[in-house]
């Protein structure tokens, strides 16, 4: 057993973790928050609050998914905080300050994917996370149940309405896509 | 007949358990429509894989925090927490002198009866000592051995062997007793 509940975790139990867990956690903060830095700031403050809090998990898998949701926390209110100073800034200058794009996509034309973008960031957020967990934490839907508190019943439905909303956006040339 | 949707997106993420999933494969094989959704679910994924960062960036942000990390973290190592109270006891100034004047004054009133009681007990140890009889009461020689008898009644047997050999060597008194009983016969 990597980590027992009586004993603290061992430097390398902890870089085991770190080297394990980090791509995640920062792909996922990635997508939220949109830029590099903000991403790195936040997976930085997640491993430093698992160490200041001493926290012991029974195993490797439980500490990386109490790491996945303290990052998907702190992004989605980092989000929320930098797309709040946006508006105020847009309605005080009136200007068109949106963010702009990360990534190039050869699958979609460049309006598609525009539109996908945005389509992404206005659903619900309940939606978003499930989708981001698992299309960037390339975690399966037990582990997303796990993480989010929710049943993996409810993971199957969100995942698969967020997926059908982006889809109509990518198939709206199409006649099978609804 | 096509199947729920939601059967295909689980099918997209291989969460579709055994039968099922062979069930939608052979259908997915004849049907387009099906198979468009397929594909459509596919392209949503590779579209948000495309906006990830590279792998060279996510590495370089690995590096860079574990450098961090591990510089502000000098005792990973640490076996027991420093301090076994969480919070430190905060005592107020005129509070801890109040106690120490207590804690005399306590002291000062205790001491003389713990004294007093150590002296009690040295005296009526010396009464013990005085009452053992260290001079045998007795008078003259009758009385000695009256006593003696009575000892005798009462102590515990006490058996010498004598060596069984008779060959003692004459010293002391019984030659002075030889020499007496010579000058006698003479």
């Amino acid at each position: 057993m990597l980590f027992n509940t009586g004993t603290p975790m061992s430097m390398a139990d902890f870089r085991r973790l770190y080297d394990s867990t980090f791509p995640v956690l920062f792909r996922v903060a990635y997508r939220i928050v949109g830029t590099e830095d903000a991403a790195e700031d936040l997976c930085q403050d997640a491993f430093f609050r698992l160490y200041e809090r001493n926290l012991r998990f029974p195993n490797l898998d439980e500490a990386k998914y109490w790491l996945i949701r303290v990052v998907k926390n702190a992004a989605l209110n980092y989000a929320k905080r930098k797309e709040r100073e946006r508006r105020a800034y847009q309605r005080a200058f009136r200007e068109d300050v949106r963010k702009p794009e990360t990534g190039e996509s050869e699958y979609i034309a460049g309006e598609t994917k525009q539109e996908v973008q945005e389509a992404l960031q206005k659903l619900p957020e309940t939606m978003r996370t499930v989708l981001v967990l698992k299309e960037y934490g390339e975690l399966n839907y037990k582990e997303i149940g796990r993480i989010l508190g929710i049943s993996e019943g409810n993971v199957k439905v969100r995942v698969f309405r967020a997926r059908e909303q982006l889809a109509a956006l990518i198939g709206k040339d199409g006649a099978h896509v609804s | 007949m096509c199947p729920d949707r939601q059967l295909i997106s689980l099918y997209k993420d291989g969460e579709l358990p055994s039968p099922w999933k062979e069930k939608l494969e052979s259908h997915l094989g004849s049907c387009q429509e099906c198979t468009h959704i397929l594909g459509t679910y596919s392209q949503v994924s590779a579209f948000l894989k495309h906006q990830q960062p590279d792998q060279d960036k996510v590495d370089v942000a690995q590096r860079n925090i574990w450098k961090n990390i591990s510089q502000s973290m000098p005792r990973l190592d640490r076996s027991e927490p420093k301090y076994r109270w969480k919070h430190p006891v905060v005592l107020p100034l005129p509070a801890a002198i109040a106690a120490i004047v207590l804690v005399a004054l306590f002291a000062s009133l205790v001491t003389p009866f713990i004294l007093q009681q150590g002296t009690a007990n040295t005296q009526s140890v010396a009464k013990i000592n005085s009452e053992v009889p260290g001079i045998i009461p007795v008078s003259d020689m009758k009385g000695l051995l009256q006593y003696l008898e009575n000892q005798t009644a009462t102590a515990d047997i006490v058996i010498i062997k004598l060596p069984e050999t008779s060959s003692f060597i004459p010293s002391g008194q019984p030659e002075l007793i030889r020499a007496v009983d010579y000058q006698g016969r003479r």
